[in-house]
C-alpha cells in the first residue's frame, strides 16, 4: 500500500496546537471559545467535579487528550480563564506525552 | 512538502471539480454543499499560498483532502447511483439518534463483494473545528457533514444484505456519540489504547454496539447475514467471534440480562441520548400484503424497519410458502423488488401526506 490511511485524530491533534500557538502568540481566533470550554471541562473532570460520561460530544476529542496528557498540569491550575501561560503550559505536556 | 506539490493537488482537484460540476443529485442539499465545497476550493485557489508558512501549507493539505474526500462520496450518491429507498431508511434511523438536517447521507460503491463500512473522518468537534478556520481564514463555512457510507456496488439493490448498513450507521452513531470511546476514556482515564489488549477491548465495543444499534431495528437479521458471510469466525483483534456477536443480540432481542447492552445505556443515559431498545413493530399477520405479491402497506416507520425481517423470514422460509412455485432467481428478484416498492410507497405517502398538510395550512 502506498499510503498509511488518514488519520483523523492527528489532523485534529495539530489543527488544535496550531489554535493553541497561535493564542500564545497573542493572537485571536474563533476557537477560543471551545478550547477555553474543554480546558475547563478536563479540569473538572481531573478534579473528580464532572462525571466523565457527560464530557460534551462538541470537544470531546480535546477534553479526552488533555486528561491523558496534561492532568497534572490541569490539577494546578487555580483560575477560570485562561491566558498565555496557561495554553503555553497545555502545549508543554501535550509536546511531552506525545 | 512545498508549494509545487501543493499546486499539483489544486489541480488535481480542479480536475474532479471539472467533472462533478454536471452531476445531477437526488436532494437538493448535495447540490449545496457541492456549490460551498466549490466556493471554498475557489478561495484556497485565489489565496496567496506562495506566501505560506508550513504550518499553514499542511492545513491547506488537508483541507483539499476534505473536499477531495467529499466530492468522491457526492459523486457517489448521484440520483442514478444512490440506493435511494435504503438510504431513506437509514435516515428515518438516523433522526432517532441525532439532528438529521445536519447530515447527509452519502454512499460510495464499492467493486469489492461484501465491503461495508463506514469512514468515519469527520465528528462533530473535527467539523466545527474546519469551519472554525474557514470562517477565520476565508469567511466561508460548510452547512452539512457528510454521512460517508461504503457498499458493494453488485449489491447495491439487494436488501437482503442492506440490512448491514443499519450497523455502519450504529458505527456513525458510535463516533458521533463517542460511546465507545467514553466507556474507554471511564475505564483507562486516557483516550486511546495503549496495547493489543485494550485495542481489543475498545473495537470489540464498537462491534457490539453497532450490532446492537442494528438490531434495535432489523432485529435478527443482520446477524443472519453475519453468520453467512462470517460463519464461525473465531474472535481477532478487531472484531469479536461471530458466535459471541450473536449470542449478545440474542440476549437483547430476548430482553435477557447484557453486561454490554448495559454499558451503552449508562453511557447514553448520561449524555440525554436515547436508549438501545427494540425501534420496530411487527406487522400483524392478517395485515401482510407482500404474500399477494403486492408492496407492504406500511403505517409507521417502526413497520418500515421490520419489513427487512419481514423480508428475511419469507427469504428464509421461501421453499415452503407463497415463493415456493418460482425459480430461486425469481424468488431474490421478486423479495428485492416487493422490499424496494414498500419503501418507495411508503415514501410517496408521506411526501403526499407533508404536501397536503401544508396545502390545507
Amino acid at each position: 500500500m502506498y499510503l498509511a490511511k488518514t488519520n483523523s485524530s492527528r489532523e485534529q491533534y495539530d489543527l488544535y496546537l496550531n489554535v493553541l500557538n497561535s493564542l500564545v502568540e497573542g493572537n485571536d481566533s474563533p476557537s477560543k471559545p471551545n478550547i477555553d470550554t474543554a480546558i475547563s471541562d478536563a479540569i473538572k473532570v481531573v478534579k473528580g467535579e464532572k462525571d466523565i460520561l457527560t464530557i460534551s460530544n462538541s470537544n470531546y476529542f480535546l477534553v479526552s487528550t488533555l486528561i491523558g496528557s496534561a492532568k497534572e498540569f490541569l490539577v494546578s491550575i487555580k483560575v477560570n480563564s485562561y491566558n498565555r501561560e496557561i495554553y503555553s503550559g497545555i502545549i508543554s505536556s501535550l509536546n511531552q506525552k506525545r | 512538502m512545498n508549494v509545487k506539490t501543493f499546486e499539483l493537488q489544486l489541480i488535481q482537484l480542479e480536475e474532479i471539480f471539472s467533472k462533478s460540476r454536471n452531476n445531477i443529485y437526488s436532494d437538493d442539499r448535495k447540490q449545496e454543499h457541492f456549490n460551498e465545497l466549490n466556493a471554498i476550493f475557489g478561495a484556497i485557489s485565489s489565496s496567496d499560498y506562495h506566501g505560506f508558512k508550513d504550518v499553514e501549507l499542511s492545513e491547506h493539505v488537508m483541507l483539499l483532502g476534505y473536499i477531495s474526500s467529499n466530492l468522491e462520496y457526492l459523486d457517489n450518491s448521484t440520483l442514478n447511483v444512490i440506493p435511494f429507498e435504503m438510504v431513506h431508511c437509514l435516515e428515518c434511523a438516523l433522526n432517532e439518534w441525532v439532528d438529521g438536517s445536519d447530515f447527509i447521507v452519502a454512499t460510495s460503491l464499492s467493486n469489492k463483494q461484501n465491503e461495508f463500512l463506514l469512514e468515519s473522518r469527520d465528528s462533530k468537534e473535527s467539523f466545527l473545528q474546519i469551519n472554525n478556520y474557514l470562517l477565520d481564514r476565508y469567511n466561508k463555512e460548510l452547512s452539512h457533514r457528510l454521512i460517508r457510507i461504503v457498499l458493494p456496488k453488485a449489491l447495491s439493490r439487494d436488501y437482503l444484505s442492506s440490512v448491514v448498513l443499519y450497523h455502519e450507521l450504529g458505527h456513525f452513531i458510535d463516533f458521533e456519540l463517542n460511546i465507545s470511546k467514553k466507556l474507554f476514556l471511564q475505564k483507562h482515564l486516557r483516550p486511546d489504547p495503549l496495547n493489543e489488549l485494550e485495542y481489543k477491548e475498545h473495537n470489540h465495543n464498537m462491534e457490539y454496539f453497532a450490532d446492537l444499534f442494528a438490531a434495535q431495528y432489523v432485529g435478527d437479521s443482520s446477524n443472519r447475514y453475519l453468520n453467512h458471510i462470517a460463519h464461525n469466525s473465531p474472535g481477532s483483534i478487531t472484531h469479536p467471534s461471530t458466535q459471541n456477536r450473536i449470542s449478545v443480540v440474542d440476549l437483547f432481542l430476548e430482553k435477557k440480562a447484557c453486561k454490554y447492552l448495559n454499558d451503552f445505556n449508562h453511557v447514553l443515559e448520561a449524555n440525554n441520548s436515547p436508549k438501545l431498545e427494540q425501534r420496530y413493530v411487527r406487522i400483524e399477520e392478517k395485515k401482510i400484503d407482500l404474500e399477494k405479491l403486492i408492496p407492504q402497506k406500511l403505517e409507521t416507520e417502526k413497520e418500515l424497519h421490520y419489513l427487512f425481517l419481514l423480508c428475511w423470514d419469507l427469504w428464509d422460509n421461501s421453499d415452503n410458502n407463497f415463493l415456493a412455485g418460482f425459480e430461486r432467481r425469481q424468488k431474490y428478484k421478486i423479495v428485492n423488488n416487493l422490499i424496494e416498492k414498500s419503501i418507495s410507497n411508503h415514501i410517496i405517502k408521506e411526501t403526499w401526506a407533508k404536501s397536503s398538510t401544508r396545502f390545507l395550512d
